[in-house]
């Protein structure tokens, strides 16, 4: 059966949009491609146009570090809580049982045995879930803003071992988990500082849409942690200043153990 | 199972380099396509988001029953989108109000012919059919496939070619290229 000359229009549109030149799609001289040329032109102009709008570089990282915390945090909860519960009464129902089961697993040890537990491990969701469970048991601005340190200085001890074990991966989403506690904290009414300034901003590709490699995407993490502690030290309460510089501390050191685990994997 | 199948099952078992892929593979084309339509940037960053936040609910309901994955996140895409212009209670827009585009040359009058450019296809697309224009912007867009497109729109791949076709026709005639 013969194509028709939407068929054929078509079978040239795919050429186009895979990349190649208007002058190689109709190279023949046939009655059909002379119709077809100048809607190729059009189609060619139309494409190179719309192709030319690209997610600004800026939109493109938040975007990725938000949607990296979003992928994790979600993993947390459907780890740790069954996917039956919808009905709101159920949610916080959930909430009290798991901040009693947390009560409960303290006095078990469970709770101590889960304190090291890393995100592959079977432990982790108590781990997680008993932070939110402090999180929101906590009664004050101030005492979330030093949970969240807390919970940061875990993310990057976690984050370093979960580099030496290979897995690059969820060590980038760790190091995503740190960077997002750390603008929760530093926007939080104890630091004050604006969002916009202190959001998390990520490189995870170029502007050409190229995946970079987790150490690229880590050094970033990096750079954009340490600012965010640096603005927060500068305006932090002098209880809080030593606990700050000592994460600066830590952090630098365990970004660059992070980093350096996954250069020597990926040598060998 | 293809490729992609294995991947999508992948990413609704919580498989994070799995979700990562087809994330990359489809963020730009998500955002091109509701700038496109919408011709603001504000608006399409948001929509981008709440698409991706929506693929993550619900990736593990996902069933391929003939339709590839494209099709199904090109729907989250354009009921997102019709979601916001009914929450604005706006109609879409044929001219755009802000056109801001990333572009690497800083030089404002190249930024300015640029959008101009792109506004003018933008306009042209709008005055096609419905069923034309939604071909239009998903094919040369998102630059789906065919058969994406018509999984997208629940349009045999036939119909789909002839919008295509007639829809081109139409935008030469309205480009007054001819």
């Amino acid at each position: 059966m013969s194509q028709s000359v939407e068929d054929i229009f078509d079978q040239y549109v795919d050429s186009l949009l895979s990349g190649e030149d208007l002058a190689a799609c109709v190279r023949d001289e046939s009655e059909l491609t002379a119709v077809l040329a100048p809607l190729l032109q059009t189609s060619e102009l139309v494409a190179r146009q719309l192709r030319t709008v690209q997610p600004s570089p800026r939109f493109r990282m938040a975007a990725q570090t938000r949607m990296r915390s979003h992928f994790f945090a979600r993993l947390a909860r459907k780890e740790s809580r069954p996917g039956f519960l919808s009905t709101w009464w159920q949610q916080r129902w959930a909430t009290a049982m798991a901040t009693a089961m947390v009560l409960c697993l303290a006095g078990l040890g469970v709770l101590a045995a889960s304190f090291n537990a890393l995100p592959s491990g079977f432990f982790y969701p108590v781990k997680v879930t008993s932070e939110q469970a402090r999180l929101a048991l906590s009664t004050s601005e101030y005492e979330r803003a030093q949970l969240r340190l807390e919970y940061a200085e875990r993310r990057l001890s976690e984050m370093t071992s979960m580099a030496d074990r290979g897995d690059a991966e969820t060590a980038v989403f760790l190091a995503g988990e740190v960077t997002r506690l750390l603008v929760q904290t530093a926007t939080s009414a104890v630091f004050g500082l604006p969002e916009d300034g202190s959001g998390p901003t990520m490189i995870s590709s170029d502007s050409s849409g190229t995946t970079l490699a987790p150490i690229a995407v880590l050094s970033a993490d990096r750079t954009e942690s340490l600012a965010i502690l640096e603005r927060a030290l500068a305006v932090a309460p002098d209880d809080l200043k030593p606990d700050i510089e000592r994460l600066m501390t830590e952090l630098s050191r365990e970004f660059d153990l992070t980093i350096a685990h996954l250069e020597t994997k990926t040598a060998s | 199972m293809s490729d992609e199948q294995e991947l999508v099952a992948r990413a609704a078992q919580g498989d994070a380099d799995a979700f990562s892929k087809l994330y990359q593979e489809n963020f730009d084309r998500v955002y091109r396509y509701l700038y496109v339509r919408l011709g603001n940037e504000a608006e399409s960053e948001d929509i981008t988001q709440e698409v991706f936040a929506k693929v993550l609910e619900v990736i593990g309901s996902f069933q391929w029953r003939d339709v590839p994955f494209a099709s199904w996140l090109f729907r989250i895409a354009h009921n997102k989108m019709i979601d916001h212009i009914r929450k604005e209670k706006r109609v879409e827009r044929d001219d755009s109000e802000e056109t801001v585009l990333s572009l690497d040359d800083p030089d404002p009058a190249d930024i300015a012919e640029h959008n101009l450019q792109i506004e003018r296809v933008r306009h042209n697309i709008g005055r096609l059919s419905p069923a034309q224009r939604e071909v239009i912007w998903l094919r040369f867009g998102a630059g789906l496939t065919t058969t994406e497109v018509a999984g997208a729109l629940g349009k045999s791949t036939g119909t789909v070619k002839a919008l295509q076709y007639n829809g081109i026709v139409a935008l030469r005639k309205l480009m007054e290229l001819v």
